[in-house]
């Protein structure tokens, strides 16, 4: 009978220190690209929020190099074929930074994937998700060396911004990371001038800093208030 | 003819520097283990010496001095190596240990008080007069990265003391303390706290805390060390 009481009171406590999205949110799968890969790790962003979420199974299916049409291909099987009730999606960063590859200056190489194609393949994973009442955060890319100035950074921009307007239309939660990364990039190198990297460890993949902020930016997202 | 060309070299490399570089050949930089350690590759002495190249840089650092330990030794380890300029970046130790074996106001006995720190900056100062190098004084940096913690506040005291005896001495002071804590705030606003962003510890630096220092020396000596 107590026995019962506590386990009631236990859930109702756990249920209750959750935020609203988070509610009957039991398992969570991150796609992404290798930042959520290398995200596994002791100190990565996928790690620091299983950490912050102990009740909820936290799933990773990042793997290095993928782009939004990789994603797609893949979303049934790595992502609906676990039965989550959340998904987060960080694409952005291979699908810009590889349209440099070759030395296409401009960011127009065949390695990119263009902006439209970028669109259709995030909308066409929300409806898998959606169809299956699977809630959906956009994770938007990080960053393409730490220079805010840069062509790689101003292109992703675009993507960012194209990523805010899918997740406004569909009603996702969207994690804006892209600016604060930039933000904090300038605020150091106002100081301290370019040329040594702060949140990454060769400008586009996470340091434990560059993983921080992107725990930190998802969790917000998500309504979680981190410990600070 | 060499003799002109020698000439117009000489009057080249010194027009190239600024006010306080001009004639300097040799510049020592004294400190604690921030110091010491920053001989590797990354560390701030190295990258001060890789834009100084005509400069002999030499590194007095030793890990753990505070004021008492560098005026100690401040006659040979950085007068008797004949330097034009000696940068001294002293005050975390001072600071940081008088919070050992919990004393979490900083009133603990491994500590050196303001007054002792204020006595031994100036013998230094008036050491170095007295051999007319030019002293350059670079305050301590943070002491764990949180800008609200006892530790940087009783730290805020000890810059502001080392500011006044620069302005009363004719001498450049540097401050890295508050460049330091805007950059770690501007990060923890976004970010939260919990992970070093400056340091490997909390105080001693990793790459991108010893170039914000290297920078903010250079920009102090009047090289544009920024892009």
């Amino acid at each position: 009978m107590s026995f019962l009481v506590a386990a009631a009171l236990s859930a109702v406590m756990s249920t209750q220190a959750l935020p609203p999205m988070l509610k009957d949110v039991h398992t969570m799968v991150c796609m992404g690209d290798s930042i959520t890969e290398q995200g596994a790790s002791p100190t990565g962003y996928v790690t620091l929020i299983q950490k912050a979420l102990p009740t909820i199974k936290v799933i990773n299916a990042g793997i290095s190099g993928h782009k939004a049409p990789d994603m797609r291909a893949r979303f049934q099987r790595d992502v609906m074929d676990k039965n989550p009730d959340l998904v987060t999606i960080s694409v952005g960063v291979n699908d810009v930074w590889h349209g440099f590859f070759d030395n296409h200056t401009k960011g127009d190489g065949p390695n990119g994937v263009p902006l439209p194609k970028y669109v259709a393949d995030i909308q066409a994973m929300i409806d898998v998700a959606k169809a299956k009442n699977v809630k959906v955060v956009l994770v938007s890319p990080t960053m393409i060396y730490e220079d805010s100035k840069n062509l790689e950074n101003k292109k992703l921009g675009d993507y960012v911004q194209a990523m805010k307007e899918l997740a406004h239309k569909n009603a996702c939660g969207f994690a804006d990371l892209y600016h604060p990364f930039l933000q904090v990039v300038d605020a150091y190198q106002k100081r301290a001038g370019k040329g040594v990297n702060l949140l990454t460890v060769d400008g586009v993949h996470m340091n434990p800093a560059g993983n921080q902020l992107m725990a930190h930016g998802i969790l917000s997202t998500l309504g979680v208030r981190s410990s600070s | 003819m060499i003799v002109i060309a020698a000439a117009v070299l000489v009057t080249m490399r010194v027009q190239s520097k600024t006010p306080t570089l001009k004639n300097v050949h040799t510049l020592v930089c004294m400190g604690a283990s921030i110091t010491q350690l920053a001989s590797g590759p990354e560390g701030y002495v190295t990258l001060l010496q890789k834009a100084l190249p005509d400069v002999r840089v030499i590194n007095a650092g030793v890990s753990g001095n505070k004021s008492p330990d560098m005026r100690r030794r401040f006659q040979r380890d950085v007068l008797d190596k004949n330097p034009d300029l000696v940068t001294i970046n002293v005050g975390n130790n001072d600071v940081w240990h008088s919070f050992d074996d919990k004393h979490p106001h900083g009133d603990g006995p491994n500590g050196n008080p303001l007054e002792i720190y204020r006595q031994d900056v100036q013998a230094m100062l008036d050491m170095a007069k007295a051999k007319h190098v030019t002293v350059v004084l670079l305050s301590p940096e943070v002491i764990y990265e949180d800008s609200k913690n006892e530790q940087n506040r009783k730290l805020e005291i000890y810059n502001k003391a080392l500011k006044e005896i620069a302005d009363r001495n004719g001498v450049k002071y540097l401050d890295l303390h508050r460049p330091f804590l805007q950059v770690i705030d501007a990060y923890q606003k976004r970010a939260g706290k919990g992970v070093n962003l400056l340091t490997v510890d909390g105080v001693h630096m990793n790459a991108a805390g010893y170039r914000l220092m290297a920078t903010l020396i250079l920009d102090g000596l009047g090289f544009q060390a920024r892009k």
